[in-house]
């Protein structure tokens, strides 16, 4: 069939930067064709030429065989190329159904809006997708993310889209939700709707994808149909060369524990939580996003009160009220959200590493001493490979990989004694994550004690030496060496109980 | 290829600085008496007391969490008002007289900070209650009870108090020289080198994360609100000292101009984006307009008109050319 999408030649550069060079990008309807690249190898700006938000330097773009010119997200949306970001672009405030049909009212003669059939309408865009449709009059900050991005999809559906570019669907939704968006994007492709798919979850792409395309600075490298390729081989288009997926973590524990955790209970949150940590060794937390693990990490970094417990940390009973107070003791916590917690995005690069280390670059009247600042700034661009133009370039500019590598160095710079990294590569290209764990196999060989909180199974089970496995607030398993499997990971995570006494195996009970 | 012309579209200060440029040269060869020694340097001491205001708003927005200080005006007012009482009427030493009302008008604006910080009553609702409060104590402070029950100005000082307001040296005004450089300087240094300063625009640009980072925010939020207070008082005995009057009215709209002198200046009504230098080039470029459309011969009641066209032409044009840009 003729491809509904076309792109010929596109070039686009940014002041001194071609981000693009003479891209080919083709789309049939029907196909899942996958876009695959790290951060900055330009697939962003791709996405945002051919949806867009950004116009080409040169090339063309064929839309259902006629040469266009998008110039506006307005315009691709109403002639039906439809985008789903990774944070999905909502009206809070509005119902679904408002958001919907948005720009699309339906109207009665007397030009109202016709909500009666705009329901009707939504109803049956909804169960057509086998979804029921029982939220469509909440207003979308009610809505979980997953939700949300269904809406979108309505919304693009609405919008008679024929392309869809999905932007790392999945990197905010939950397994449940992830498997419900897989078969939707089935769906819309028994309805002849081409779509685009961005992931940097390879494994999706050869579950759902037909055809992949890697991109590597600016470049399309390879364009292949998936049952030809196998995931070595994207993996080394990519990065231009092979990944080592082991991690050789050495790192000797230390005897007694630096941090006990007893009874803590915070009602809504975590009940009755258990643990040690000890130096040198990496602790990992697993189990669903919301079931109390950032929660648990955040009361040690002095954000949250418990009801009651007891946490001792280096023989001290502790009670940290903020985490000023907890960072002058040598725990340091890296968020999960690095756009609204971790960095500060209209300040500089030097400015977000530093910010967490003043007090020790400055004079005792807090006069920051400019040299040490900027030493620091650079000492961590080279340990880290941070790519960044300048110490000064803001770190809006920096890819996603880069800006994590900011946060991490961050906190690095505090030289903790226990470090918390709560989702410490969400949404960072191949190379960068592998970098960063082997980042954090070499801090927990210095000794330092790392509790790692991650949604990731392949990050929990190449990192950590121990994992604790939560459940709607409560620990549901610990595991240690062979123990750690991502079958005994996934069955704690949903639930089971899988609790080891001492000198048994596994004990099981259901909750 | 960045030329010079897109540095200045996207650098605001370099932007305010040919706005300047161009504006001196207009009035230089356009409005006879300008561009002399002495009316260059006369015309600075009408800038400093908007100017400090505007430094003081400057901090306050800059902090974030919808940061405003509508209070300045009134706190420039009770603060003339308590050195023209205690002067004036109870015949105060005036070094006494003026430290009293700096104190006061730091407690002042550290008041507004507590309300904002810990109760965390919106910046808005806060200093728009204290503008009223402390306007009202102006007033209440001023009446001469051996004049019956309304406010009265005091204008009864020694002739020491009139030096920092109505003394030159070089024709430069004395408080131009003493208090204004100063506190500028001592503003870029505490925003650029110290840990405040770095704290301050962190808390401004993304709150969350300043406390993720371990930053005190609710402190840094009391101390700015303080330094706001501090300012407008120094603002209050300089204008006090200028004209040789305490007037229970005379702050009134001030706290406006202040903001849109900060905002002229580049200073983020999101928080997190501004500079000192920006807000002093705005301060000329407002100080300089008034005085050059005066020489020209038109009317007071043009002025204000003329800020605010000034605002948003400034901000138009720059808009204009930045979309105009090639990238």
């Amino acid at each position: 069939m003729d491809a509904i999408l076309e792109c010929r030649g596109i070039e686009k550069s940014f002041g001194g930067v071609h981000a693009l060079k003479k891209v080919n990008f083709s789309l049939h309807p029907g196909e899942v064709h996958a876009l695959v690249g790290e951060n900055g190898a330009g697939k962003s700006t791709l996405i945002k030429i051919i949806s867009g938000a950004l116009s080409q330097d040169r090339g063309e773009i064929f839309y259902l065989e006629k040469p266009v010119i998008i110039g506006s997200p307005r315009k691709a949306q109403d002639i039906g190329i439809s985008t789903v970001y990774q944070e999905p672009l909502i009206y809070r405030e509005l119902s679904v159904l408002e958001n919907i049909f948005l720009g699309r009212e339906i109207k009665t003669r007397m030009g109202n809006i016709d909500w009666t059939e705009e329901e009707k309408k939504a109803r049956s865009l909804f169960e057509s997708l086998q979804i029921a449709p029982h939220f469509i009059k909440q207003p979308m900050r009610d809505l979980s993310v997953g939700l949300q991005q269904l809406a979108l999809i309505a919304k693009a559906l609405v919008y008679e889209a024929k392309v869809i570019i999905f932007d790392e669907p999945t990197a905010i939704l939950t397994e449940h939700e992830t498997e419900r968006l897989f078969e939707i994007i089935q769906k819309l492709k028994e309805r002849k709707v081409g779509i685009i798919y961005i992931s940097h979850r390879l494994e999706e792409i050869f579950r759902i994808a037909d055809r992949v395309t890697i991109m590597r600075d600016g470049e399309v490298v390879g364009e292949h149909l998936v049952g030809d390729i196998n995931r070595s081989k994207i993996v080394e288009l990519m990065a231009g060369r092979l990944l080592v997926e082991e991690i050789n973590h050495l790192g000797k524990k230390g005897e007694k524990p630096i941090l006990t955790v007893k009874n803590l209970t915070r009602k809504g949150r975590y009940y009755d939580i258990h643990f040690d940590v000890y130096p040198g060794e990496i602790l990992g937390f697993s189990g669903l996003v919301g079931s109390g693990r950032t929660d648990i990490a955040q009361t040690l970094f002095g954000l949250i009160k418990p009801d009651n417990g007891e946490i001792v940390y280096q023989g001290k009973t502790i009670s940290f009220s903020s985490p000023e107070e907890a960072m002058a003791n040598g725990i340091a916590y890296l968020p999960e959200d690095r756009k609204v917690q971790g960095l500060f995005h209209i300040l500089s690069t030097s400015f977000n590493i530093s910010v967490t280390v003043l007090k020790e670059i400055s004079s005792r009247m807090g006069i920051v001493h400019n040299s040490q600042e900027k030493e620091l700034g650079k000492k961590f661009v080279k340990e880290l490979a941070i790519k960044a133009p300048s110490l000064d370039s803001k770190v809006y500019s920096l890819s996603g990989g880069n800006q994590q590598k900011v946060v991490l160095a961050k906190w690095l710079g505090v030289n903790p004694q226990i470090l918390m990294l709560d989702e410490p590569t969400r949404g960072v290209d191949v190379t960068s994550k592998s970098e960063i764990h082997h980042m954090i196999a070499s801090l927990a060989e210095k000794g330092i004690a790392v509790i790692i909180i991650s949604s990731e199974l392949p990050e929990i089970l190449k990192l950590a030496d121990r994992v604790i496995v939560m459940h709607e607030g409560h620990i549901t398993g610990v595991f240690e060496d062979q123990d750690i499997t991502s079958e005994n990971l996934v069955r704690a995570a949903t639930g089971e109980r899988m609790l080891k006494t001492k000198g048994s195996s596994i004990e099981e009970k259901n909750l | 290829m960045k030329n010079i012309g897109s540095h200045i579209v996207e650098n605001r200060v370099l932007f305010l600085l040919v706005l300047f440029l161009i504006l001196f040269g207009v009035f230089a060869f356009s409005v006879k008496g300008f561009f002399t020694y002495y009316n260059l340097t006369n015309m600075t001491q009408y800038g400093v007391e908007l100017g400090l205001l505007a430094l003081a708003e400057m901090l306050v927005i800059l902090s974030g969490g919808a940061g405003i200080d509508l209070s300045v005006g009134s706190m420039l007012t009770i603060v003339a008002m308590i050195i023209g009482v205690l002067i004036g009427r109870a015949g105060f030493n005036p070094s006494l007289a003026i430290l009293i009302g700096l104190i006061s008008g730091s407690a002042m604006g550290y008041a507004n900070g507590f309300l904002v910080a810990y109760p965390k009553i919106p910046p808005f609702i806060v200093t728009l209650a204290s503008l009223y409060v402390y306007k009202s104590l102006a007033m209440i402070i001023s009446v001469d009870p051996r004049f019956g029950p309304n406010p009265m100005p005091v204008s009864n000082f020694p002739e020491t108090f009139y030096f920092i307001g109505q003394h030159r040296i070089g024709g430069l005004p004395f408080q131009v020289l003493f208090i204004f450089i100063p506190v500028v300087l001592i503003l870029m240094f505490l925003m650029n080198r110290t840990v405040l300063g770095r704290h301050l625009y962190g808390v401004g640009s993304n709150e969350t994360a300043a406390i993720f980072s371990g930053i005190n925010v609710k402190k840094i939020r009391v101390i700015v609100y303080t330094l706001s207070g501090l300012l407008s008082a120094l603002a209050g005995w300089v204008i006090t000292s200028r004209i040789a009057s305490a007037r229970p009215d005379i702050g009134t709209g001030y706290e406006l101009q202040a903001i849109t002198i900060a905002v002229l200046g580049g200073v983020s009504i999101k928080g997190g984006e501004g500079t000192a230098g920006g807000v002093v080039l705005s301060i000329a470029i407002i100080t300089m307009l008034y005085n050059g459309m005066q020489l020209a011969g038109i009317h007071q009641i043009w002025q204000l008109g003329s800020l605010g066209l000034v605002l948003v032409g400034s901000v138009l044009l720059n808009q204009i050319l930045y979309n105009r840009r090639k990238f």
